[in-house]
């Protein structure tokens, strides 16, 4: 999917006519937004088995209120027992969950103008293209966030067993 | 504009927040998300405040949307885009992406590598971005490498004999393997387990078990929550080997 995200952004750049310009660019967008939201499913699959249903919007909510309270009461325990390895992973768990949440959040609302408000033009400036004020030079880094922040979330999770 | 956007824009306007570009209203439901620029004052304090987007959302409720504020920070971008640039440079060809999670005045880094770091060069790479931080005056909180091998810490491996003690290293290892724990070696694990037993968290049994002390009952202690309650997971292993 990141590929394919890619391949557009590649496409929006190089093409001369505006309406190919905008299709390309807004359908890159949407595609990052995709490949952010496939690494966060599969982590949260990983998690609970359960979670792999939850709706694209629930994901965040989950993550700022499930996940953050399961990992701060085990880096509670991790503390008592001065496991600082685990009291570390929890922390950086903690923290990603955190920037994933609003990761998503952020991707989520700028794939719903890439696909539904297409009065919302991508405008262009030089290399660089911008839909609803988010530049694409930040869209571009939502999968490889997403991935990394999905494997501190698993890390900090499986010291804890929770 | 529509009746939700101009209500929206009177509540910003009037509670001080500013809004960037226009506001997206999910037309599956009622969830509206508004992007707001986020600065930081040289007093670390936070503009927008907690208590201000807090009002904005109470505001938002009452007119049937559930508001979403999504902080952009020019800073944060700035900080991420010259802290990837540095370490592309000065280690070209081993990273993939370098990100990072800015706190008021802390910093959290990570690092996608291309293939697995040797120990010299995770640690040269965490003085770089420690260095990084801090000549921007950041407070360097740690480096977070994806894909790290993922052996189990103490917390981990005293849960787990909880659950199936008393046990011997062999049966320990393979229930953290079956967590999807690396165990490096039956040796590796056994050396850890010495060094907890002489902290006191375990003991060792004649017979080469090892069972926890009450010391670390008390440290790991308990709750009455379902499926991952320690009481419960320690009654099904029991279930699982005398059935």
């Amino acid at each position: 999917m990141e590929i394919v995200a890619q391949h557009l952004q590649d496409q929006a750049i190089t093409r001369v006519a505006a309406a190919d310009k905008d299709a390309f660019g807004r359908s890159s967008f949407n595609r990052y937004y995709y490949a952010a939201f496939i690494e966060a499913r599969n982590m949260m699959s990983k998690l609970r088995v359960e979670w792999v249903r939850l709706p694209h919007k629930q994901i965040p909510t989950v993550l700022r209120e499930s996940v953050g309270q399961d990992l701060k009461h085990a880096q509670r325990k991790a503390v008592r027992l001065e496991d600082k390895a685990t009291v570390q992973a929890c922390a950086a768990a903690i923290t990603a969950s955190k920037g994933l949440a609003d990761l998503l959040e952020t991707s989520f609302a700028t794939r719903v103008v890439a696909d539904y408000r297409l009065e919302t033009m991508v405008l262009f400036v030089n290399h660089d293209y911008t839909l609803n004020a988010v530049p694409i030079s930040v869209a571009r880094h939502w999968p490889s966030k997403a991935r990394g922040f999905s494997s501190s979330i698993l890390q900090g999770w499986r010291q804890a067993g929770v | 504009m529509s009746d939700y956007s101009t209500a929206l824009r009177a509540l910003f306007a009037e509670a001080r927040v500013a809004i960037t570009g226009d506001i997206v209203l999910d037309d599956e439901s009622n969830d509206v998300y508004v992007q707001t620029p986020l600065t930081v004052g040289s007093d670390g304090v936070k503009s927008p405040s907690r208590t201000q987007l807090l009002g904005l959302k109470a505001a938002a409720e009452v007119l049937g949307l559930r508001l979403h504020v999504l902080l952009v920070s020019g800073l944060h971008e700035e900080f991420e885009s010259l802290l990837r640039a540095t370490l592309f440079l000065a280690f070209p060809d081993v990273l993939r992406n370098v990100f990072c999670s800015l706190g008021v005045r802390t910093a959290l880094v990570w690092v996608e590598p291309k293939q697995d770091l040797s120990t010299e060069l995770r640690k040269a790479i965490e003085r770089a971005a420690r260095k990084f931080c801090e000549v921007q005056g950041f407070s360097f909180e740690g480096l977070v490498t994806v894909g790290d091998a993922n052996t189990p810490n103490k917390l981990a491996i005293l849960s787990t004999l909880r659950e199936i003690a008393p046990t011997n290293v062999e049966k320990l290892s393979e229930a953290l393997i079956a967590k999807d724990f690396v165990i490096p070696s039956q040796d590796w694990l056994a050396r850890r387990l010495d060094t907890y037993r002489r902290a006191k968290n375990l003991v060792f049994n004649a017979n080469k078990t090892y069972a926890l002390t009450i010391q670390s009952f008390r440290q790991l202690g308990t709750t009455k929550r379902g499926s991952t309650s320690p009481d419960v997971t320690r009654l099904l292993a029991l279930w699982k080997e005398y059935r």
